[in-house]
């Protein structure tokens, strides 16, 4: 429970700075297309790269969100 | 080609029908025909959420804003659903406890929502305002970009009017028929057609150009500039793509053909392993879309939007295929337009103040019925900018976010009395801003990005006070 509340905020942490990075320069310079990977400019695969990343937070952070038990949840849970 | 769209068609129209003759014996009153029962899974809301939200603007929009505007298109609208995705199991959950609470277990639209918890009529007519005001050209530039794409594939069969009558009819029948289920059955098919139409074309148009590597190599020497941001034009700067991200993070709670498929997901259980497939499924048809937009930069960098979308999508194609792209065109602008309109039809209905179930649907049905003439009507003398325009539609809608945000975090946004009032205000300038009354920037920020900066500020400023005086 502690570390599930914990593996969340790093979640949360990760997203948002994910999210920040990926409308700054670091993730689309100006001008900038190299380096390149398979031949796609780097603000493709990078751009690509940070969306595999943010859908593997988001599943690992619905395994640990605070709502899991609430009885909204599911039936399943309960039965757990 | 004509013979394979009619084939093709005719199997399409029957399972959409079908589908809504099933349904029907299901949905007899109103939380059946306009909630789908409330209890949505998670495999169909993944497709109905997804289906909903990826529309004409990813099959048509995304291939020409990727060919003009290059691979920062990719960050426009994949990048930001991600931060969308996230947000929706963050905040989905507030909303839907606070939803279902206020509602007593039933959701019946944002502007309901928004009247019980500020316990003001203003704000769902706001909140209904501000819906109908930006749906209203978003629905209307699905019909226009099918109805133009199909003029482009058989010139002189049928007046542009015509084949958007018949999308509206073919919508209208399926819908009023079947209720929300129907919708959501038929969202599920789209959507797979959708998937499936859009990488077949897209991996046939990077066999064309020789692979990606010497696809991006050839664009290379052609036109560097499409390789990066802010592309070409200019079009994505920062500025542009911060909003846009801000805009479509705000989707799940401020569109609500999409809010309401949040409220009626079975469990939150099931809501959080939709928004996971529907990231994956953003990036499954997203990046095809990539591909036929090189391909375009390639080998039709001068063409209108529509001249080339007709030539990469159509007649590149063998005719078999090109009948499914067309099929899977009008999937893609049925299965949002047809949500679209009937959530505008609920959003009314929440608003409605009549004792009687059957009245109230029946009302509800006629709205429906006229919602969708408005858009037919408004889709004869829009514009065809689809993908600038679902962004404005997008961030006209996300004005509301503030109003509804604090509805669903704060414990009593009845205290917020000025918020709606400030909200309506937002959305008339931003209107003003569109129609070139005012002026679209203010000190180099953009209206849409500032007014929601400032709604944001105003709301947190109300809760303090609030809060001090409790």
């Amino acid at each position: 429970m502690k570390n599930d509340k914990l593996i969340w905020r790093i979640c949360c942490g990760l997203a948002i700075l994910l999210m920040v990075l990926a409308f700054s320069p670091v993730f689309i310079p100006t001008g900038v297309f190299e380096p390149k990977l398979f031949g796609m400019p780097y603000t493709l695969w990078s751009g690509i790269a940070v969306c595999i990343a943010m859908v593997l937070i988001t599943y690992v952070a619905t395994l640990v969100h605070p709502g899991r038990r609430d009885p909204l949840f599911g039936d399943r849970h309960e039965k757990n | 080609m004509l013979q394979s769209l009619l084939i093709v068609g005719l199997i399409y129209l029957v399972i959409l029908i079908s589908i809504s003759l099933w349904q029907r014996k299901k949905a007899s009153d109103s939380k059946s025909y306009l909630l789908a029962g409330g209890s949505l899974g998670s495999v169909l809301g993944l497709f109905t959420f997804a289906a909903t939200l990826f529309s004409t603007f990813t099959l048509l929009g995304m291939p020409d804003f990727f060919r003009t505007h290059g691979v920062g298109a990719w960050t426009f609208l994949a990048v930001s659903d991600m931060a969308m995705i996230f947000g929706v199991i963050w905040a989905g959950f507030y909303f839907r406890k606070k939803a279902l609470q206020e509602g007593q277990g039933n959701y019946w639209g944002m502007a309901g929502f928004l009247t019980k918890c500020y316990e003001n009529r203003l704000a769902g007519l706001v909140a209904f305002f501000g819906v109908f005001v930006f749906l209203i050209p978003y629905v209307a530039i699905q019909i226009k970009g099918v109805s133009d794409f199909l003029d482009q594939a058989f010139p002189d069969l049928l007046p542009i009017w015509g084949w958007s009558v018949i999308m509206v009819v073919v919508m209208m029948v399926y819908s009023e028929i079947g209720g929300l289920k129907a919708i959501i059955y038929n969202d599920a098919i789209q959507g797979l057609i959708l998937l499936i139409v859009i990488w077949i074309v897209g991996l046939s148009c990077l066999n064309s150009i020789g692979g990606i590597e010497a696809g991006y190599t050839q664009l290379e020497a052609q036109n560097p500039e499409l390789l990066s941001t802010p592309g070409p034009r200019g079009l994505f700067s920062a500025q542009f793509l911060i909003g846009s991200a801000v805009a479509i993070l705000m989707i799940p709670f401020t569109q609500p053909q999409v809010s309401i498929r949040l409220a009626i997901m079975k469990d939150n259980r099931a809501m959080y392993r939709m928004a996971v497939g529907v990231g994956t499924f953003a990036i499954l048809v997203i990046l095809p879309t990539a591909f036929i937009g090189l391909y375009g930069s390639l080998k039709y960098p001068d063409m209108s939007a529509f001249e080339f979308l007709g030539q990469a999508l159509i007649r590149d194609q063998p005719s078999t295929l090109a009948a499914f792209v067309l099929i899977g065109l009008l999937a893609a602008a049925i299965s949002t337009a047809d949500s679209q309109i009937f959530a505008l039809g609920t959003e009314m209905r929440s608003i409605l103040r009549m004792g009687d179930d059957e009245k109230m649907l029946r009302t509800t049905k006629i709205g429906i019925g006229i919602f969708a003439v408005v858009a037919l009507l408004f889709s004869i003398v829009s514009s065809d900018q689809l993908a600038l325009l679902a962004r404005t539609s997008f961030a006209g809608t996300s004005l509301l976010a503030p109003m509804i945000f604090s509805a669903i975090f704060y414990k009593q946004p009845e205290k917020l009395k000025i918020l709606p009032v400030a909200t309506l205000i937002g959305l008339l300038l931003f209107i003003g801003s569109l129609l070139g009354v005012v002026p679209s920037e203010i000190l180099g920020l953009r209206m849409d990005l500032l007014l929601i900066l400032a709604l944001g500020i105003l709301a947190f400023a109300l809760i303090a006070m609030a809060k001090g005086k409790e």
